[in-house]
């Protein structure tokens, strides 16, 4: 059988995450909150005076459908009008019931608060059946990079003809919202702006136009900040330089320590053009030149190319760091606004490429990170999509 | 050009001098001490850099004239031409005349495979190595990918795996890297004239630095299923220089994006 690429690290990650906390006997950190460390991490030193942060990293709440609501799909901002996908696919789920005073968490203008955590049940949800669908989860994977494209509304998950199979319902559940310095933890559009992100989010499931079609449907790069919160990222460090290498696409960013100038602004960059320090045990990097074509999820968020990030990687012990990123576009936003979320290290089972099994030592060290090709451009059947003029 | 110049100085020496001064000449000259290249503290030589191909093997490894796509170019194919199989040349041949759809490089923008990966577009790539380390990593500017190239002395996977650009492991042979590549899926061309493979494909990458700026990219190609006997690409790739040169992206597009998504 033909396996093309190696879809399921991060589901693999994602239905193992309890046991590897368990295995390292690490304090489990209050995810969704900044931690602050009782004791400062003293990391070991690189020959040119980096922490030593190599390794492969995942984002605790795995999700780009909604920011402020990261975990359940991504119909739960304020759901947009159209039909909706089949129960048990990729997009199925729906806002969770209201709360007594009649406010859904999650919605536009009503981000979850830091205080919510992941209140999904034990061994639910969908780590668990990533994990349990993990075969045919990983053929959906070849076919994406044989056929030139993934399921049309492609979530990394099952294809139509996988999910035929029974499986659980999925659970509400709800995580932090990813803008956290804001009011009511959403993004502050400007109206013009606001409008724009509701039309997209309108017709991300019935596009009338192929410009309606989120980038990411056609594995073109998510842009600096979304590549977090989708599959893994591995961190390799080289003197004067720190590159992050993800999984689910190819691609990657190099972060320059060398103090060298940004590129000429007027050159725009699908993963912007980064210029990083440390600050102790924490990256600053000042990121410019974004082509801003990425979304920043699929509801439609976005940002303009005179996007300006100024990003902050801070690592508190040696597996967990908190990622938070100022986005900066007087263009789009009435006030800066931080993007943040957290992300763990990666655990892995197995010999070398396959993460499966029991986490020791030795398999840790032999985890590879596989070819994941997904940059075609394309979506299964060419580039024309049903009820849209044909392109070619 | 170095030893046309000193067999004329010794022709030279030998009439201008006498007999027991011209043994002289003969003696091991300074242009005859390979140049030093950099090196790791390991001592194994340092890739480190931006490198990049020239000349026109994406458009076609062998011998062709200019057209629209590309300029001409001289064969690197050292045996001048690909020796394949009788049948397999047929079927390279129907590639040539289809390649303006069927090859996946200009049309949906796949990854090119190894070794077109290396000069696919002549894009600039970039490498990462460490003295003691356990891979060699390569970021390519075409369609941002990435290859690891391991040096840790561990054995491709149980296979045979379909992947676009293989599983590669390195082992040194004196100052040359030796790269070792299997499980390639079948689909990639090595240009854009139709040369072709099975998933059979077996290349050996030889990265040799032959100054501090240049190296000798010498690649054995085989695959018992197409060619009558294995077969070799010879490259020189070339460092970048520029002050503060540095990748971009090349996202390759199978799409008319700047029409849909201005």
């Amino acid at each position: 059988m033909r396996r093309i690429t190696w879809l399921p690290v991060a589901a693999v990650l994602a239905g193992t995450a309890g046991v590897v906390v368990a295995q390292t006997a690490k304090p489990k950190p209050t995810e969704g909150k900044t931690i602050a460390p009782e004791k400062q991490w003293k990391p070991r030193l690189l020959s040119d005076g980096q922490p030593d942060v190599q390794g492969t990293w995942t984002t605790v709440y795995y999700g780009m459908g909604c920011l402020t609501n990261p975990t359940n799909g991504d119909v739960n901002c304020v759901p947009p009008p159209g039909p909706r996908p089949a129960a048990g696919t990729a997009n199925a789920g729906g806002p969770p019931p209201p709360d007594a005073s009649g406010h859904v968490l999650g919605q536009r203008g009503n981000g979850n608060p830091p205080s919510v955590v992941n209140v999904q049940a034990p061994g639910g949800g969908r780590g668990g059946q990533r994990g349990a669908a993990g075969g045919s989860t990983a053929g959906g994977g070849g076919e994406r990079a044989a056929g030139g494209g993934g399921a049309y509304v492609a979530d990394g998950a099952p294809q139509p003809a996988a999910a035929k199979a029974p499986r659980a319902p999925r659970m509400a559940r709800n995580a932090p919202s990813r803008i956290i310095d804001t009011e009511n933890f959403d993004i502050p559009y400007t109206p013009a702006a606001a409008a724009h992100e509701k039309e997209l989010f309108a017709h991300y499931y019935e596009p009338v136009g192929y410009g309606d079609i989120d980038p990411q449907q056609r594995c073109w790069p998510l842009g600096a900040v979304r590549q977090f919160t989708w599959h893994d990222v591995t961190f390799e460090q080289f003197p004067s330089y720190l590159l992050m290498i993800y999984s689910g696409s190819e691609v990657y960013r190099i972060i320059y320590l060398d103090n060298r100038p940004h590129i000429g602004s007027d050159l725009k960059l699908w993963m912007g053009d980064s210029r990083g320090h440390w600050d102790g045990t924490t990256l600053v990097v000042d990121t410019t030149s974004n082509n801003a074509k990425g979304r920043l999820s699929r509801a439609g968020d976005f940002s303009s190319d005179k996007v300006h990030y100024t990003e902050k990687f801070i690592f508190t012990d040696p597996d967990h760091f908190r990622y938070e990123a100022k986005f900066d576009d007087p263009s789009v936003y009435t006030r800066p606004w931080t993007f943040g979320f957290d992300e763990k290290r990666g655990y892995f089972g197995g010999d070398g490429g396959v993460p499966n099994g029991q986490v020791t030592a030795e398999s840790q060290a032999k985890f590879e990170l596989w070819e994941e090709a997904c940059h075609e451009g394309l979506i299964p059947g060419g580039n024309d999509v049903p009820g849209l003029p044909s392109i070619n | 050009m170095s030893f046309r110049n000193i067999s004329c100085f010794t022709m030279i020496a030998g009439a201008l001098l006498s007999a027991s001064s011209a043994g002289q000449s003969a003696k091991p000259s300074v242009a005859l001490r390979p140049p030093s290249i950099p090196r790791l503290s390991d001592g194994k030589p340092n890739f480190n850099g931006i490198w990049q191909a020239l000349g026109s093997a994406d458009a076609d490894l062998q011998d062709h004239a200019a057209n629209a796509f590309a300029p001409g170019g001289q064969s690197v194919v050292e045996e001048h031409v690909i020796p394949y199989l009788p049948e397999a040349l047929k079927l390279r041949q129907a590639n040539f005349e289809n390649r303006d759809k069927a090859d996946t490089e200009t049309t949906t923008c796949n990854l090119p495979g190894v070794p077109r990966i290396t000069y696919a577009r002549n894009l600039p790539f970039q490498i990462f190595q460490l003295p003691k380390g356990d891979k060699i990593t390569v970021l390519y500017e075409y369609a941002e990918a990435h290859r690891f190239i391991y040096t840790n002395g561990t054995p491709h996977p149980p296979g045979h795996i379909n992947w676009y650009l293989g599983d590669s492991r390195s082992k040194w042979d004196g100052d040359t890297l030796v790269v070792d590549s299997v499980d390639f899926l079948d689909e990639t061309w090595f240009d854009h004239a139709g040369d072709y493979h099975s998933e059979d494909l077996h290349v050996v990458e030889r990265y040799k630095l032959i100054d501090a700026d240049h190296i000798d990219y010498n690649v054995e190609i085989d695959d018992p299923k197409v060619y009558l006997k294995p077969w070799h690409i010879d490259l020189i790739l070339y460092r970048r220089k520029e002050k503060n040169f540095q990748l971009l992206d090349y996202v390759c597009y199978a799409f008319p994006i700047d029409k849909y998504y201005p």
